[in-house]
């Protein structure tokens, strides 16, 4: 039977880095979540849009529309350029492998590119509401406008992430 | 009469024996109570008969017996987590004993006011309490998405609601850790202790609020000693630490903490712009002493938020240190006790100074202290705080706290001597008042930003 690093047997331990901050403005929101890489890109010329896009682990379809559920214009046989975005701060935030590793992208390369990892999945369009990826964006937000706690917090003591 | 801190360090055996039997505990967590064996059924049972014919052990037995009927309510799992806390609380309490007797500190008791603190409502405790059990019965290798998803709603509405907040901050954290090592490909990476501990905490906590210890009125003045700060991507912890004296009585170590919310991309400089003007940050940052001419203290050592305060005069907390936190210390400060439902051994912060520490050679974090080898709590020591890696591994003289966990006593540093002859010291979180008052945020700016244009839809 293989034995825990000691660090991991304690109650408070080193957490792992944090995630390298991306281009707010361009991508207010991406992450790696229930099995696609998703996200929201501001519009280049409308302050009031948000485009929302993902792209689906291992099958690699994609899709992009706005948080009203318009489909995005840029979208045809390929992919937009809000997906390409959002996918590049992405790699900004979490390493290339991390993105490739976790949409079951097959590449060589040690830092492979966007485009590698793109034609690694070759997908095709799939359309699914804006909605669910929107809402996870709102939740973030969220997070901005809770009530702060003065006082006593003894249950954070265990949390010391770099 | 200086006692060898060979002596101080040691652990009491009381609190090796019970590390044993929560060891076994938590392997039931690897599982999970669904499936438990017959090894496991051993050491519950065993654990049961410390508690014997207290109340406690009686409702232990019969949670016992309950589930190996699989009979698996909620009920049973408040008593487990009781009974885990309280081994734990007997192994704080053993150690604070210890190190205020070798340390000649005299520990104020502490009391918890009668009134009823606020409580959460009913629902959304029982939720969690729900979602609590699940996760044991399944065990933590065992855990999905599909585990954690339907939860999120409950946690939602408890973050929004002021009496669950501490509950709230802590599955928060917990759940964004468990989120991130999905899925668990092997459970010996699975960091047992911990997330047993997380997941006692969060249902102690959400079986009720707990009453808050007894207030009484304080005045005086505050020496700030540095500051200990916590954080998980979506919330952030600040506790300034310092000596507090007032009139005619001997100085006590005290504590005020404030806790914001926030989003993982928030983890520089920038976070200190979530939180309002802070006096005690301010007066550290201006080594400056704060005067509290009017304020609340808890038992328990911490300042209730908002106490009427002018920034004093400037103060020598390198004579401070000497005087009341050395380990020879000739008016030795006084602690305080966390409540009874906060005793754990990781909220162990003794406050100590130490000078004329040297490193092991090939390994910078074991400090020595006279030949005693002492860890440094690197885990503990937030890039917020600005102190710096090589003053870390180098300087000999420090003001801290005595930390513990599974493996011994371990030091956080509050504070370096960056030049004994000048009296010149770096305290952890020395710009935070400097770096709140910035204002040219650009990730919390653009977010919010985008917070109001989106979220009011």
């Amino acid at each position: 039977m293989s034995t825990s690093p000691l660090s991991l047997l304690r109650s408070v331990i080193q957490q792992p880095n944090q995630p390298h901050p991306r281009n707010v403005k361009k991508v207010p929101y991406v992450e790696l979540y229930s099995g696609r890489l998703q996200g929201v890109v501001s519009s280049g010329s409308d302050i009031e849009r948000v485009y929302v896009s993902f792209i689906e682990a291992n099958t690699g379809d994609y899709y992009c529309s706005t948080n009203n559920n318009r489909p995005c214009s840029g979208l045809g046989w390929r992919q937009c350029k809000h997906i390409e975005e959002m996918a590049e701060q992405a790699i900004y935030q979490y390493g290339s492998l991390e993105v490739a590793r976790y949409l079951g992208a097959k590449t060589e390369s040690n830092d492979p590119s966007w485009w590698a990892i793109r034609d690694a999945l070759n997908g095709s369009q799939k359309r699914i509401p804006a909605s669910e990826v929107f809402s996870r964006f709102l939740s973030y937000l969220r997070f901005l406008e809770l009530p702060r706690h003065d006082g006593p917090a003894p249950e954070m003591t265990w949390f010391t992430s770099r | 009469m200086t006692t060898a801190w060979k002596d101080i360090l040691e652990i009491p055996s009381a609190v090796q024996q019970s590390q044993a039997l929560i060891d076994g505990f938590d392997r039931c967590f690897l599982v999970g109570f669904g499936r438990l064996g017959e090894e496991h059924l051993d050491t519950l049972h065993s654990l049961g008969r410390i508690f014997g014919p207290t109340p406690l052990g009686e409702a232990f037995a019969h949670g016992l017996e309950a589930i190996e009927r699989s009979e698996f309510s909620e009920t049973h799992f408040q008593r487990l987590a009781a009974a885990r806390a309280a081994l734990q609380g007997a192994q704080h309490d053993a150690l604070l004993a210890q190190l205020s007797q070798t340390l000649g500190r005299p520990l104020h008791p502490s009391s918890v006011s009668q009134a009823e603190a606020p409580q959460a409502p009913v629902g959304l405790t029982e939720g969690t309490r729900q979602w609590l059990t699940e996760i044991a019965l399944a065990g933590f290798p065992q855990l999905t998405r599909e585990s954690l998803d339907p939860y999120l709603n409950t946690l939602e509405q408890l973050q929004q609601n002021p009496s669950s907040a501490r509950l709230a901050l802590l599955l928060t954290g917990f759940l964004e850790e468990i989120s991130a090592a999905l899925p668990i490909a092997t459970p010996h990476l699975v960091p047992l202790r911990r997330w047993v501990d997380l997941w006692t905490r969060a249902m102690l906590l959400a079986i009720r609020t707990p009453s808050s210890p007894t207030a009484t009125p304080v005045q005086g003045s505050f020496f700030p000693m540095g500051v200990d700060i916590h954080h998980h991507p979506f919330a952030v912890s600040y506790t300034v630490h310092g000596l507090l004296q007032e009139k005619d009585t001997p100085p006590r170590w005290i504590k005020t903490t404030h806790t914001s919310y926030k989003v993982d991309l928030l983890q520089d400089a920038e976070t200190w712009q979530l939180f309002e003007e802070d006096p005690f940050l301010e007066a550290l940052n201006a080594g400056k002493s704060a005067e509290i001419k009017q304020g609340q203290i808890l038992d328990s050592g911490d300042l209730l938020p908002h106490p009427d305060v002018q920034i004093g005069k400037p103060y020598d907390a390198l004579a401070l240190a000497k005087a009341h936190l050395a380990a020879e210390a000739e008016k030795p400060v006084a602690l305080l006790s966390p409540s009874p439902i906060d005793r754990h051994p990781v909220q162990l912060a003794f406050p100590v100074w130490l000078e004329g520490v040297t490193r092991k050679e090939d390994d910078a974090s074991s400090l020595q202290l006279d030949g005693t080898p002492l860890r440094l709590a690197e885990e503990r020591i937030s890039l917020l705080s600005g102190l710096e890696q090589t003053d870390l591994q180098k300087v000999p003289s420090m003001i801290g706290l005595l930390r513990y966990d599974q493996d011994g006593y371990a030091f956080q540093p509050l504070a370096l001597v960056k030049d004994a002859k000048k009296g010149k010291l770096i305290f952890a979180g020395q710009e935070a008042s400097k770096q709140a008052a910035a204002k040219k945020s650009k990730v919390l700016e653009i977010l919010k930003e985008r917070s109001t244009r989106l979220l009011r839809k």
